[in-house]
């Protein structure tokens, strides 16, 4: 009997345990993200429903006439899944299909960086550039626009 | 030729597309992802390729590259944004009765060549030779863009393709408003469009289109333009009007066109021409889709309307490549559409 509510307790604290894993990942693979841009963008904070019209091309100049630049992540990154639902709110599949589309009619769709560190240093280094990283990576030398939950 | 090697040859051309797919990577070791092009600094280089098979019914089996373009776009400032856009249309390969890389004869085409300069963040003026907007299909009328292999008469019969002059391009920030389009070439075109039907060369065009956009995959557009026709005394006013919405898993494109010619040749059938198309495909899941299509056209030379339809599927393994296979039939009036099976491997990279 004792055995058995031992086995029973053991059970239920490695339920816990495994609970409290899940809902950490959980809250890890949904943190903040970060919109930032290069230093030379003449813009101290982005709407969400610009940063839709810069990310889908509508966008291409900032208010001094300089270029706009957006950078996303790769396509299998947590932090492009996150911004492409909080943001673009469409499948991965047909932004690539309308991004496609646009890049057929003139416009250059977002250029791609492969880690937070390196879309860091594109933002950092290129003017008019405007990119996300996850929160927990907010890098130096760049001008934060905003936060997104 | 028997009868038996009349109906092998798609499946082998289709075969020998299949290798060149096959062969082609998805993502290279230095991170180039296809569909992407190249960017280097404020250029960007990209391109895409359509291999054409085609068996129509009386006629020779053939495999060909219809397009091999290049595009190479700079970003620079407000004002020097330029656009140049160059294929081979037309490269041979094989073709029955015929000794391999004969048949045809591929041509340097100058498809576009413009500066975009923005008044403002969503005004922009556009120089040189660009796309028409008349109709959602000539404007995105590459192989990996556009649904089937075979083109809607509809989408380029009754007008220039191209435009050379000038644009000017208005995109609202409220959905509820369309995109408008002014245009004028007051002369002829900047390159010669090997395309163009002879007797439908324009010069001295006008036009105007209006494109409303809902969730960024649903557009109605609506078109105006006049236009001079070449060596001839005749001008002629087209009005169109072009949707393309999505309904779940289905999508419904159409597109028609009325022209009034005026002054018109006395050999004319009739001073005006008229074309509609009507398509649904059904999207299986997001590789594979089948498509129907009808089409009615009553060309402006001919007494007799010309009508075609389409079915086939394709399959699209990721967003820039797609994979096409097709029968079409027609009747009346034959005009550029031939009643066969056409089949096709499109490639944006």
């Amino acid at each position: 009997m004792k055995r058995a509510f031992i086995k029973r307790s053991r059970t239920r604290a490695l339920m816990v345990v495994m609970a409290s894993l899940m809902l950490g990942a959980k809250a890890a693979a949904e943190e903040k993200i970060l919109i930032i841009a290069n230093k030379s963008v003449p813009v101290e904070a982005m709407e969400l429903e610009e940063l839709n019209r810069i990310f889908m091309l509508k966008r291409q100049v900032w208010p001094d006439g300089s270029p706009v630049v957006p950078v996303n992540r790769e396509a299998s990154s947590p932090a492009r899944r996150q911004f492409t639902e909080k943001v673009l709110g469409r499948s991965m599949r047909s932004l690539a299909t309308y991004w496609n589309q646009m890049q057929f009619k003139g416009f250059m769709p977002p250029v791609v960086q492969e880690s937070d560190a390196a879309m860091a240093a594109f933002v950092k280094n290129v003017d008019g550039a405007i990119g996300y990283v996850m929160a927990e990576n907010a890098p130096e030398g760049v001008r934060v626009l905003g936060e997104i939950p | 030729m028997g009868r038996h090697r009349k109906n092998y040859p798609l499946a082998r051309l289709c075969g020998a597309a299949g290798l060149v797919a096959a062969a082609w990577p998805a993502q290279a070791d230095d991170g180039y992802t296809l569909g992407q092009g190249v960017r280097m600094g404020d250029i960007h280089v990209s391109g895409y390729l359509t291999v054409e098979a085609e068996a129509p019914e009386g006629g020779d089996a053939e495999l060909f590259v219809d397009d091999l373009a290049i595009f190479v776009q700079g970003r620079f400032n407000r004002f020097f944004n330029p656009f140049f856009e160059g294929e081979i249309a037309g490269m041979p390969i094989v073709k029955e009765n015929h000794d391999p890389f004969t048949g045809r004869t591929a041509k340097l085409v100058l498809e576009r060549l413009y500066n975009d300069t923005y008044l403002k963040d969503n005004l922009v003026l556009r120089l040189g030779k660009s796309l028409t907007p008349v109709g959602e299909w000539n404007t995105i009328h590459a192989g990996p863009l556009v649904p089937n292999t075979t083109r809607p008469l509809t989408t380029h019969r009754s007008f220039s393709e191209f435009t050379s002059g000038v644009s000017l391009i208005y995109t609202p920030r409220d959905e509820a408003w369309p995109t408008v389009t002014a245009y004028w070439q007051p002369d002829g075109g900047l390159a010669k469009d090997i395309d163009a039907i002879e007797d439908r060369i324009f010069h001295n065009i006008k036009g105007v289109n209006l494109s409303w956009t809902r969730d960024f995959e649903n557009t109605i557009g609506l078109s105006f333009q006049t236009a001079d026709v070449t060596d001839s005394s005749e001008s002629q006013t087209l009005i169109g009007a072009d949707a393309h919405l999505v309904f779940g898993p289905f999508e419904l494109r159409t597109e028609a066109t009325q022209t009034w010619l005026h002054s018109p040749k006395a050999m004319r059938v009739r001073d005006s021409e008229f074309g509609a198309y009507g398509q649904v495909s059904y999207n299986i899941d997001e590789r594979w889709a089948l498509h129907a299509r009808y089409e009615y056209f009553k060309d402006r030379n001919f007494a007799a309307a010309s009508e075609n339809a389409l079915f086939g599927f394709s399959y699209r393994p990721k967003p820039p490549v797609v994979w096409k296979l097709e029968y079409v039939t027609q009747w009346g009036q034959e005009l550029d559409i031939e009643q066969g099976f056409k089949a096709s491997l499109a490639v944006l990279f």
